[in-house]
Parts: C-alpha cells; structure tokens; sequence
C-alpha cells in the first residue's frame, strides 16, 4: 500500500518545529524578541500544518457544503451542455447525475469548467473542484492515476460512417483511411492500438461528425452516447457495425480520499438500486440494456493501490517517443512554411496597395490589416475550418485551413513590416530610379523593395519564429502538430517535464535553425562592409 | 537640346520659379550659379520633371511637355530617357555594386542583354576612372568615387543632355578635383550640360555660358569670363564676393 501523504507532512512539521526551537534557544540571549516572534510564527505554521494534515477532503467538502466537480462543457450533449431554450443552465446526464449524486451527499453541487483533456492533471494537482465527473473510463491507466468510484454508467465503442457509405462497416475495412477520435478516450486508444487507420484526434465531441458529413474524415470512432446524442442532428451518418469493448465511466477523486470514496459509492449504489439513475438516463435517452451491469457491480479495485502513478520517462522511451515529435515537428515545419510564404506574399500586396494603390485599394487593405489583426487566430482559423464548409460550402483540407488561416492572420503583420521596410528607403532612391526612365513598377522591384527587404527582415524573422510556437493552435482542427503530440503523449505518461524539455528543444532547435538562416540573408543583404 | 519656357513652380503658395526661361545648345555647358534658395535645384528637378513644374514647357530633344496640364506618365519617362540627373548626394543604389549601379537603366529600362550592358558599362566606368572598382559597393567608395560611378551612370542611358545638381557639394574639398576633372573632361568632348554649382573655378574652366539666378528668376547670363569678371548684376557681385 501506498503511504498517505498526511502524517508525512505532519512529521516534516514536527521536525521542522525540533529546528526552529533549537535555533530560538541559541539566539535567546542576544534576540529574544526575534526568537520569540520566530517561534510564533513557527507554531502558527504547525497548527496550520497539521489542521491541514488531519483534515481530509470529506472534510472539506462538508465544511463547504458544496461538491465541486471538474467537467468540460464544450463536451455536448449528452453529457453536459447549455439547452437551447435555455443557455443559462446546464443540463446533460452527467450534470443530472452529479446534482443528484451532491444531493444524496446532503451537499449542494457546483460545476467546475476545466479543459476536458486537463482534468485529471488539475485535480492531481489539487485543483479548484473535488471530483471529476465528466466521462472518465474505469481503467486501469486511470486507476493508476486517481482514486475511482464504482461505475455510474456502462458505455462501448460505436463506430459511425455516412449513411450512402456502403463499403465500411468495420474498424478493418478502413485501413488507411481518416478516422476521427476524441484526445485521450478509449476510441483514441483503440485507434492507436489498431495503428491501421490513420487517426484524426479532435478536442470536442462534436465537430469530428461534422467532419465526417461533409467527406473530410471516412469514420468517427466514439463512445456510445456521444454517438447517440449526434446522429439525432446528423441524418447523413449511419451506425457502422454493433457496439464493441464495454467500459465505465466512473467519478474520479484524488487517491487517499477514503471517507469522499466510500460515500460516493454508496450515493451511486443507491441511485441504482432505487432506479434513480434510470430515470435520469431515460430523460436523456442514453438508457440501454448494458446499463445492468451498474447493479451487479462488484468492487474489484483493479489496479487501485497498484504500481504507482505509473509515470513513465520520456527519456528512458526515447526510441519510440522521440520519432513520434520529429514526425508532429515536420507538421509543425511545413504549416509554419506555408503559413509565412502565404503571409509574406499576400503582406506584401497589401503594403503596395496601401500604400500606392488607386482610391478604394488603400482603404480595403488597412481594413483587412486591421480585421485580421484585431481578432484572435483561433477565431479565425473555426472560420475559415468550419464557418466555410458550413455556409459557403467551401470544404478546405485541414492542412491547407491550418496554412490559410495562419498566413491570412500573418499577412496582416507582415504587410506593416513591408510597409515599415518600404517607407525607410530614402526618397532619393526613388529620384535616381527614375531619373534613369525606370517605370514605377520596375523602380518598386529592382531599386526600393530590395533595400525595403534589408530593412524588415528582422521583423520577418521575428514574426517567424513567433508562427513557430503560433502554429500549436491548429491542433484544433485535427492536425497533430508538435505542441498537440506533447499533449497527447504526456497526459499518457504523465511525464511533463522530461516531454516538456525534449518538446521544447525540438522548437528551439527549429527556431534557431530559423533564425540562423535569417541572419545568413540579412548578411548577403547588407551592403554595408561591418 | 534643352528648351525651357515660361516655367513657374509655386511650394505651398512661395513661388520659387518665376517665369523662366533658358535654352542649353546641343554640346554646350550651361553653368546655373546663383545664391541657395534661388531656385537653381528646382529648375533642375522640373527638366527633369521630378517636381512638376505649374506652368510652362520644357524640351528635351525631342519630347516637349506641358507644365500646365498633367504629364502622363509614360511622357515624363520618354522626358527622363533624355535627360540623364546626377544628384548632390549621388543616390547610387547601395545594394548594387559600381556596375550594378550602370548597368540598371540599360537592363531594366532598355532591356539591353546584361553581358552587353556590363560591356558597355565597363567603358563608362572606364571614363569616369572606376573601371578597376567596378565590384565595390557604394558604400566601399569614398563619395567623389561615388559620383562618378553616379555620373557613368547616367551617362549609361546614352541622354541627349546631362542635368548636374551641385555634384561636388557634397564632397571633401580633397575630392572635389576628380570629380570636377570628369566634369571637364565631359564638357571638352560636347556633353550637353546644365550644371549647377557653387565652385567658381569649376564654372570658369566647363562652362560655355554661365546663367545667375535669385529669386526665382534668371538675373544675368552670358560667356564665363564676362559673367565672372565684369558682373552686370548685384546678386552677381555678391556671388563673387
């Protein structure tokens, strides 16, 4: 068994106060205000200490008289949402479950909002809520991590394609083909288990269906009341094949809260002995046969108390890990590539048009100048994914929306870096360019945008490296690019740090790459001998 | 070859070129003097029509233009093809080497093949006595080697007629001579010239006529040794002084 962290921390205080009593005495005669001051300060450090020590999560939550549980709102339905007729509250089956479950405990319950991904890692790290409620599976990886409760609802694995798609009917019939997973689930575990088909990770539950209506993914791999939930909204898709590898979702509390545990299992025995549970299912329509096995749950505790938060080292698994960040790193690479060439151009024709262009030309550039720096990436790159597909019909590629968004969004910058290069180079340059009879055009070239270049290439590569790190957030549209390899990767095992430091070489190193290239060029553009 | 009539500019509401007129012969060297502020480099600038002039005409060779009326642009660029500018503060392009620099308007503009070009531009460099920098970057030249390679330059596009901005101002009294050696040297083999200047030795030696303009106006013209030795005007006097 694994040792609970209080009555550590009880000792450490205890020998901390052994310390600080022995220093008091032998500065007594010189200090001893100080010494006493000290010594106060001290024992109201202890006390404090060990309220805390002795004082379990129960006990806090008690004292609060309010359960807070961590979910994700973005989930969606079924699980938890904002109804239509009402946005102000919350409803979903989870959200039913968790308020009957705080109210069985005698407790108001409050909803906590984190990013679905990041759960577990907040309550471990003594997050804002007590428990987690938001469709954690019952597995032995999560035992390994947190304290479980007994199951509150019993799910499997449901595969989903278009409904005129006559030919996959199975995970095997789509090999080599885009399949959409929610990150971190046990679709996305069998996805990779599988390792045939190429996996699409999404962050919600919802946009991997829309993906799959208009023909940018062949199936969506997901547990059964996500699946439940969005055929009602999508009448294009079709079940694939039955239900296959039952699991659990249960609530997740931190290990070594016993008293919180035991009362939770109770409130949910109750709820489905009493059909409680039932009901609340039922008004969300997720309530299937399988749900019996709730009853004739027997506490197993597998892999509770078993190998510690299995934490595994990056470093010691370099061999399989590091290929999968170069891979994501090329993502990164050519995402950022064709971002900054897109951004370069586009920037570059929006400093001449504002700058030189006839009457409405400057006015449409400042305004797209402003537009697009004026409003977040992100913002942009769900309208350019979705907003277009959604509404002009227009179904862009992931990679080729990730490019677009990031260059039309850079575009914008880089157009005020040109701009900045342009207006630096003398006028006199222009004087002579067309003294010698050349067109204003052929001036531009050959004479001013070659100096005007020398000028804003800092500013460029600035802007370069800074798309480096920026391109993280296409992830959002499926794309696994480095930041969103890490992610996966670490809430796997659990090795922030080790993950941490090999991730944020790899974008060191392509930074610099990319800055010592620039600085090459800035070089064989000066002409002026330092 | 240079035909200049009734020319008036006016800066924000200060007229600083009151109709004037001034005609260069083909192969003869006009030399502009006249106090700062005269309206000397503007008169330049309006040939050349790198300001555009308010009223009057200007001919160079064969293209004549309308101040009056708005210059389309292709007639302003046929007016620059034949009147070659050297600037005060030479404007060679600095990301191009010496022959970079002549080699540009016969390439870009004339579309004459490079390697005839730097050919060509080899010759000119020759002239002006830079041939042996003709891969030095503008800002490896010392300024009076500058404004050679600025004035072979111009001298590349083959212009019926040369319009010098003070070309030696800018310069150390040092390097004054080798520019001034070249604009002579010019002059004697009948370049067409306007040149502005404030250095009266260099007036006396390259001109055929000297012109002295205040204010605006052209106050005394004629042979260099009549114009320096007996002034008929005042402001000409006090030039001299």
């Amino acid at each position: 068994m694994r040792e609970r962290p209080a009555p550590q921390v009880g000792s450490a205080a205890a020998a901390r106060r052994t310390d600080a009593g022995r220093v008091a005495v032998e500065r007594g005669a010189g200090n001893g205000l100080q010494a006493r001051f000290l010594a106060s300060a001290v024992g109201f450090a202890i006390i404090l200490l060990l309220g805390r020590a002795l004082a379990d999560g129960w006990d806090d939550v008690a004292r609060r008289n309010v359960l807070r549980w961590g979910n994700d709102a973005e989930g969606g339905a079924p699980y938890l949402f904002h109804p239509e007729d009402d946005p102000t509250r919350l409803a979903g089956f989870e959200a039913d479950f968790a308020a009957a479950l705080a109210e069985r405990l005698g407790l108001r319950n409050e909803f906590v909002q984190g990013n679905w991904d990041m759960l577990v890692p907040a309550l471990l790290q003594g997050g804002n809520f007590d428990v987690v409620i938001a469709g954690l599976e019952r597995t032995p990886e999560n035992l390994a991590r947190v304290a479980m409760s007994r199951p509150y609802f019993v799910f499997a694995q449901q595969l989903v394609v278009r409904a005129n798609d006559t030919t996959h009917d199975s995970l095997a019939s789509l090999a080599g083909r885009p399949v959409g997973v929610l990150s971190g689930t046990a679709s996305h575990r069998i996805l990779q288990r599988n390792g045939r088909v190429e996996a699409r990770i999404y962050q919600d539950n919802v946009n991997y269906f829309k993906d799959l209506a208009v023909g940018r993914i062949d199936a969506v791999l997901a547990d059964t009341p996500i699946v439940q939930a969005n055929l009602a909204a999508n009448p294009g898709l079709r079940r694939a094949g039955p239900p296959f590898e039952t699991g659990y979702y249960a609530v997740a509390l931190p290990r070594g809260e016993e008293r919180l545990l035991a009362r939770v299992d109770a409130a949910i025995g109750a709820m489905v002995a009493d059909g409680s549970l039932r009901r609340i299912y039922e008004r969300y329509d997720v309530w299937d046969e399988g749900q019996q096995r709730l009853a004739a749950w027997r506490h197993d505790d597998a892999g509770a108390g078993a190998p510690s938060p299995a934490r595994r080292s990056a470093w010691r698994e370099w061999r399989t890990i590091l290929p999968e960040l170069l891979r994501a790193a090329v993502t990164t690479v050519w995402v950022t590539f064709g971002g900054m060439a897109l951004a370069l151009v586009l920037g570059l024709a929006l400093a001449l048009a504002r700058l030189y262009g006839p009457r409405p030309l400057p006015w449409l550039a400042i305004g797209y100048i402003e537009v697009f720096r004026g409003t977040p990436l992100l913002l942009q790159i769900y309208f350019i994914y979705y907003g277009l597909s959604q509404e002009a019909g227009l179904r862009l590629p992931a990679g080729v929306a990730a490019v677009l968004a990031l260059g039309l969004n850079y575009a914008a910058t880089e157009a005020e870096n040109h701009r900045a290069g342009i207006e630096a180079v003398p006028r006199g340059q222009w004087d002579a360019a067309l003294s010698l009879g050349m067109r204003r055009r052929v001036a531009l070239r050959r004479v001013i945008l070659p100096q005007a270049l020398r000028v804003a290439l800092p500013s460029i590569t600035n802007d370069f490296v800074a798309m480096f790190k920026d391109s993280s957030i296409v992830s959002v549209i499926a794309i696994v690019e480095l930041t969103k390899q890490y992610q996966i990767r670490a809430i796997e095992t659990h090795d922030y740090l080790g993950l941490g430091l090999m991730t944020a070489g790899l974008y060191l190193a392509m930074s610099w790459a990319a800055s010592l290239a620039a600085r090459r060029l800035e070089r064989s553009l000066r002409h002026d001998p330092r | 070859m240079i035909h200049v009539e009734h020319l008036s500019k006016r800066f924000n509401g200060h007229a600083v070129l009151l109709d004037v007129s001034l005609r260069v012969d083909p192969s003869e060297c006009v030399v502009l003097l006249g106090p700062s502020g005269s309206g000397k480099s503007t008169l330049l600038r309006c040939i050349n029509l790198l300001e555009t002039p308010d009223a009057g005409r200007v001919a160079v060779g064969d293209v004549t233009v309308d101040g009056s009326r708005p210059v389309p642009r292709e007639a302003q660029r046929q007016l620059r093809l034949r009147a070659g500018m050297v600037f005060q503060h030479f404007h060679l392009f600095p990301h191009l080497d010496a022959l970079g620099n002549v080699v540009a308007g016969p390439v870009h503009v004339r579309g004459i093949p490079r390697p005839e070009a730097e050919a060509h531009a080899m010759e000119w460099l020759g002239r002006v006595g830079m041939a042996a920098m003709a891969r030095r970057l503008p800002s490896q030249l010392s300024g009076g080697q500058q404004q050679r390679v600025a004035i072979a330059r111009a001298l590349a596009m083959k212009p019926d007629a040369l319009l010098l901005d003070e070309p030696t101002s800018a310069l150390d009294p040092a390097l004054r001579g080798e520019v001034a050696d070249v604009l002579r040297a010019l002059a004697d083999a009948g370049t067409t010239m306007l040149l502005v200047t404030h250095d009266l030795r260099l007036a006396r030696e390259a001109a055929d006529r000297i012109v002295v303009m205040q204010a605006g106006c052209i106050v005394e013209s004629g042979p260099p040794n009549r114009v320096l030795d007996s002034p008929s005007q005042a402001a000409t006097r006090s030039l001299l002084a």
